[in-house]
């Protein structure tokens, strides 16, 4: 789950890493009155879950509240990357001697949080990272051990800083790497990390993502007034919504991360990241998905039941794909037995509905009874996932 | 009675145990319901549940009065 900047900020605070003097608002007239009452020049900066705002003009200084008022009419006004501007973050201007950059992620072949610092802040990373490479500095970190102030230090000397200001630097970059742990974060970054004229070091930015799946670990969010959510380029529709329930009602398997489409043919997808392969294979031969879904990991014959229904239940349907891969981790008979309840519990005649299954794997011969038993029509394992695409668009055309 | 399996107790053999709930305990899939009624017990089979029976066959293995059957209705 992606932060907005104040809400990293809100944490960076928390945890003691100092950040520009700064307040939310949700108006032009509230930025007005912030920036009154800072009494400073200030910075108006967009809140959005996206990079490049600066570039976007989602970044402007002001030297006093009217200026404030007027520049924040113009981001008020801006959509950027497709994200609306509902709130902006007003903060006194920093004036900068220096700008740095620091970072923990993970690194996926090293299999560990890499921490990484640059004398060069205030830029994307991965501009820095083509243009000057010999300016970026990484350094593994052992999750067990955590950060130790050497390598604070080294972090620190690396962002070309001497004596006191290196040890701020250095003890910045353990607090930062303090939260990166503590909130199970995927990313920590400061970017620009300020260094004054009067030699302190100042978070000007604050970007923390927090990984998805550890999020009910941390009660504590609500208390800081972030909200809990699901990082989505869009609002996610009623059926969606519905969709995330079902997947939900219990902790096994997933039958759910599903996405709505305005096409006729049900699909209940999965596999190992087959998903994909098996919604494309669908539009390649010329359907029209009524949504994408997942399910995998053995879900409950409840969860596949109550996610059939769904999709039988969306306007417009004329058939349904259950298409997976070979699969180990998902029964094809508790998969039969939850699309079938599905259907008689709406009414459906199972052998009269245009239905088509292509799954196989663990316990396939049970799931293939069942479907023979209601009069289902399917392809096994010698049916590749493209010809199940193919035979279900064609199902539903004629 | 499921659409796809069927479970019943032989409650006849299964009152012979006092206080006996191991059938709940080892189903993995909520099948089995005890419940302490003044002085009795009772195991119920959870109607709703029945369906997601994943015949691992540890409440047949378990059951000390083997009361149990489980069919498969196909
Ligand atoms: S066979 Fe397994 S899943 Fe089925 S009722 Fe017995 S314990 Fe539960
Ligand atoms: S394990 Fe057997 S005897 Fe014990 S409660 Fe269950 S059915 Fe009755």
């Amino acid at each position: 789950m992606k932060l907005y900047e104040y809400e990293s900020k809100t944490i960076f605070k928390k945890e003691g890493i100092l950040i520009p003097d700064g307040y939310l608002a949700s108006s032009p007239e509230e930025v007005e009155k912030i920036a009154n009452n800072l009494k400073k020049e200030v910075a108006i900066k967009a809140q959005i879950l996206a990079t490049g705002r600066g570039k976007a003009g989602g970044i402007l200084f002001a030297k006093n509240p009217k200026e404030a008022k007027q520049l924040a009419n113009k981001i008020f006004s801006l959509k950027i990357k497709g994200f609306e501007v509902e709130k902006v973050l007003v903060e006194e201007r920093l004036y900068p001697s220096s700008e740095l950059f620091l970072g923990i992620t993970y690194d996926l072949s090293q299999k560990k949080p890499v921490a990484i610092s640059s004398s060069l802040g205030g830029i994307d990373i991965n501009e820095i990272s083509r243009k000057y490479p010999e300016k970026i500095f990484t350094l593994p970190i052992n999750m067990a051990w955590g950060m130790q102030n050497y390598q604070g230090k080294l972090l620190a000397k690396n962002m070309g800083l001497k004596s006191k200001i290196m040890f701020k630097a250095a003890n910045i970059a353990v607090k930062l790497f303090n939260i990166f742990s503590k909130y199970d974060c995927d990313l920590a970054e400061i970017n620009p990390l300020i260094l004054t004229q009067d030699g302190e070091l100042i978070a000007a930015d604050a970007h923390l993502e927090l990984e998805q799946e550890a999020l009910y670990r941390h009660k504590e969010l609500e208390q800081l007034n972030i909200p809990i959510r699901k990082d989505s380029p869009r609002i996610p529709t009623e059926f969606e919504i519905e969709a995330e329930k079902i997947d939900k009602i219990d902790h096994r398997g997933v039958a759910g991360r599903v996405v709505e489409f305005d096409g006729d043919l049900g699909l209940l997808i999965g596999g190992g990241g087959a998903s994909l392969t098996i919604f494309d294979a669908v539009r390649y031969h010329g359907g029209k998905a009524a949504n994408y879904c997942e399910i995998g990991g053995n879900p409950t014959v409840k969860k596949v039941k109550e996610l059939t229904k769904l999709i039988l239940k969306k306007p417009g349907i004329k058939g349904l794909a259950v298409i997976t891969n070979v699969l180990n981790n998902t029964r094809v008979d508790l998969v039969a037995r939850g699309v079938i309840l599905a259907m008689v519990e709406l009414d459906i005649n199972p052998s009269e509905y245009p239905v088509l299954f292509r799954s196989a794997g663990a316990y396939e011969e049970d799931g293939y009874k069942i479907l023979r038993k209601y009069g289902i029509k399917y392809l096994n394992r010698d049916y590749s996932i493209d010809q199940a695409a193919k035979t279900a668009v064609e199902m539903i055309s004629k | 009675m499921g659409m796809f399996v069927q479970i019943e107790i032989d409650y006849n053999k299964c009152k012979n145990v006092k206080n006996c709930k191991i059938c709940e305990d080892v189903c993995p899939v909520e099948i089995f319901k005890f419940e302490k009624l003044d002085n009795n017990r009772k195991i119920s089979v959870v109607e709703e549940n029945i369906d997601e029976c994943i015949f691992c066959n540890l409440c047949l293995e378990k059951c000390p009065q083997g009361a149990i059957t489980i069919k498969k209705l196909y």
